[in-house]
């Protein structure tokens, strides 16, 4: 069997599928997810830090590409707009971090067009600007550390592609009352963040963010494509296990 | 229009490189140009967020904000090995001494300081988590790779423990590839959708 | 000991002290290390930055290339431009041509990185354990062969299911609003044993890297110290 045209295939029907269904979800219907904890405690958290007039920080992570993990650079950054609120803006607590240029680079420009599609250039302003506190994982630990210190940081969220330091990060928060919660998409995050953050988001669960923020018919499409595709995924395996035992394949 | 036009930016640029999968040999000139500005444009992007780092160590310096001493010696730190690495290049052997004996130390210390993390991290599983299917997996899985690390039993002389081993040795895989199964899906499907443009990283829309 | 040895050691040591110093708490000792060390990685990566990307990639073609090389620089000159005056905030706007360009290139090393990289290697090697002539001949008894391929689908099924994202048609109450349908639900609880054992084995590999760390520092310091103050 040729594996190479089995990618080509799963690429061209889950393009197809995500076509077929942002269609038809905006013509009707819709695709309801089970309801995670996790999410709302983001939620709450960020809003009590506003009320204590606490800092909300918001990491990137460390990398906008990498091979283990091709689309976390990606996807912290299509999480970044559902992030920016109006009364984040309005606190001017709210701080968007990365280790890596071009993760700051496309940061600035989310912030950017968000106050531009309706926030005033006044309340952007007074919001920090995507900040790099080192450029590899390790100076960026030791950037922002001192960084969560100086300001008091009412709650922080990981996203992107980062590793076990995470916990060093969510540990210096967590210390000073601050709330922490994490999508971790690599396996060293997950495992070191597993037994400290409540409001943990581990591997494929994390897509389904930013959706749960705020929905879209676009995310109800790739909630559902997800599921068809990783279901037919799963029907492969044990098909393709049988048809080995067989000597078809 | 502007929207179409960055969206028909993506999409070529996309394409053209996906095509370069399946079409390697007809497309390898332009796929090398592609990426090779990809590379350049990723390089100024960092020497720009490199920028920002100045720019906000620059602001709390002038501004007289709370550490501002601490931000005077990363300054400090940055225009003396830019100059040191721009004037003697960067396979000088003073300029390689100084980044290794500076970041060793600090980089094994932050991770021993992981170490400690770790350690109260682990104490604290049942209270952050409860007694649930994944704690007490988590908790199974922590103790027999601590146990099979330790090497712990002695498999010579006896095939059969040295063969239940290697099977315990191989039952975490099972999971982890689940979980690498469903990451590459998620971002598969995260590819696309900046691909077709329903998701603009670039800002606009 | 050369002096030059001798300082770079005593340079080591007073670094590691430092940073070490925070797991008694944030302090300045800490806070200096970290910031020396930001600074110098900063400056060390614009270096490497200029001297492996910048140089090759757009000096060097610029000033040894032929005419066709040269004329073949003016579009990423011009992202590049574009980029850097972006960072005027009036002008903002125009850098969002180099970044689609940027994402478009990203989002098909995603999809291919996805694809080929970990979706394909990882099905196959499910699948390819149940190949019949790894039974024999085999360096493995066939009770392993058997059992690691049906642990390897099982778990692997297993862990998938517990992603799933769709919730239960009508849930009775807040608790049912978190579970997925009776056949995910039920694979899923499989799922997050082998998600956990998982998780733990990769737990114990970080922390016996950090552990080791940490006594590779402690051995250093030893070594500095008594080499200072012992004569050794």
């Amino acid at each position: 069997m040729n594996w190479y045209y089995v990618g080509w295939g799963v690429i061209g029907i889950t393009a197809v599928l995500l076509i077929i269904f942002t269609v038809k979800f905006k013509r009707k219907g819709g695709y309801i997810v089970r309801h995670y904890p996790a999410v709302e405690g983001l939620r709450n958290a960020t809003t009590t830090a506003l009320e204590r007039g606490l800092s909300n920080d918001v990491v990137l992570g460390d990398a906008f590409w990498s091979y283990s993990y091709p689309g976390l650079g990606l996807h912290s950054l299509s999480v970044l707009p559902h992030l920016l609120t109006q009364e984040a803006y309005a606190s001017g607590g709210l701080s968007v971090s990365g280790a890596d240029g071009s993760l700051v680079l496309f940061a600035q420009q989310i912030v950017h067009q968000q106050y531009a599609d309706g926030f005033s250039a006044a309340l952007a302003a007074l919001t920090l600007g995507p900040a790099l506190h080192g450029p590899t994982p390790s100076s960026f630990t030791a950037g922002v550390l001192p960084q969560i210190r100086l300001r008091s940081v009412g709650a922080l969220a990981l996203f992107g592609n980062y590793g076990a330091e995470g916990l060093l990060w969510a540990e210096a928060v967590a210390s000073r009352g601050g709330h922490v919660f994490a999508g971790a998409g690599a396996l060293t995050a997950q495992a070191a963040l597993f037994s400290t953050v409540d409001d943990l988001l581990m591997g494929e669960e994390i897509f389904i963010l930013p959706g749960v923020l705020s929905k879209t018919v676009e995310d109800q499409a790739g909630w559902l494509v997800e599921d068809v595709v990783r279901a037919g995924m799963m029907l492969l395996l044990v098909i393709g296990a049988m048809l080995k035992v067989l000597g078809v394949l | 229009m502007k929207k179409m036009l960055l969206a028909a930016l993506t999409l070529i640029v996309g394409l053209t490189v996906l095509a370069g999968y399946f079409f390697r040999a007809e497309l390898s000139p332009v796929l090398t140009l592609i990426i090779d500005w990809g590379i350049l444009l990723l390089g100024v992007a960092g020497l720009i967020g490199l920028g920002y780092l100045v720019r906000m160590h620059l602001a709390r310096l002038f501004r007289r904000e709370k550490g501002g001493f601490y931000s005077l010696i990363a300054l400090l730190g940055f225009v003396f090995s830019l100059a040191f690495g721009l004037v003697y290049s960067p396979h000088h052997p003073f300029f390689r001494d100084l980044i290794l004996n500076v970041q060793v130390p600090v980089e094994a210390s932050l991770l021993a300081i992981l170490a400690v993390s770790l350690l109260y991290a682990s104490l604290r599983l049942i209270r952050t988590r409860g007694w649930t299917l994944l704690s007490v997996g988590f908790l199974f899985g922590a103790v027999l790779s601590l146990i099979l690390n330790l090497a712990f039993f002695r498999e010579e002389g006896n095939p059969l423990l040295a063969e239940m081993i290697a099977f315990l040795r191989g039952i975490p895989m099972a999971g982890g590839r689940g979980i690498l199964l469903g990451m590459a899906l998620g971002g598969l499907i995260v590819g696309l959708r900046v691909l077709f443009s329903i998701n603009r990283p670039y800002g606009e829309g | 000991m050369t002096l030059s040895t001798l300082a770079w050691g005593v340079i080591g040591l007073v670094l590691t002290v430092m940073v070490l110093s925070y797991l008694i708490g944030d302090n300045v000792f800490f806070r200096i290390a970290a910031h020396v060390f930001v600074g110098l990685t900063a400056g060390y990566f614009a270096v490497i930055i200029l001297y492996q990307i910048v140089w090759p990639y757009l000096i060097s073609p610029l000033i040894n290339g032929t005419w066709g090389e040269r004329l073949w620089m003016i579009a990423p000159l011009v992202l590049i431009l574009l980029l850097v005056i972006s960072q005027f905030p009036k002008l903002i706007k125009l850098g969002t041509i180099p970044l689609a360009y940027l994402a478009g290139l990203t989002a098909a090393l995603v999809i291919g990185g996805a694809v080929f990289g970990t979706l394909i290697p990882q099905s196959r090697a499910v699948v390819e354990a149940f190949d019949p002539n790894r039974l024999s001949p085999s360096a493995n008894p066939s009770w392993r062969v058997i059992a690691d391929a049906g642990v390897m689908l099982i778990g692997t099924v297993a862990t998938l299911s517990y992603f799933h994202f769709g919730r239960k048609s009508q849930p009775a109450d807040d608790l049912e609003k978190t579970e997925r349908p009776k056949v995910f639900e039920v694979l899923s609880k499989v799922g997050q044993l082998f998600i956990g054992v998982t998780l733990g084995g990769i737990f114990t590999g970080i922390f016996s890297s950090a552990v080791l760390a940490l006594i590779d520092r402690l051995i250093f310091m030893g070594g500095m110290i008594s080499q200072l103050f012992g004569g050794g």
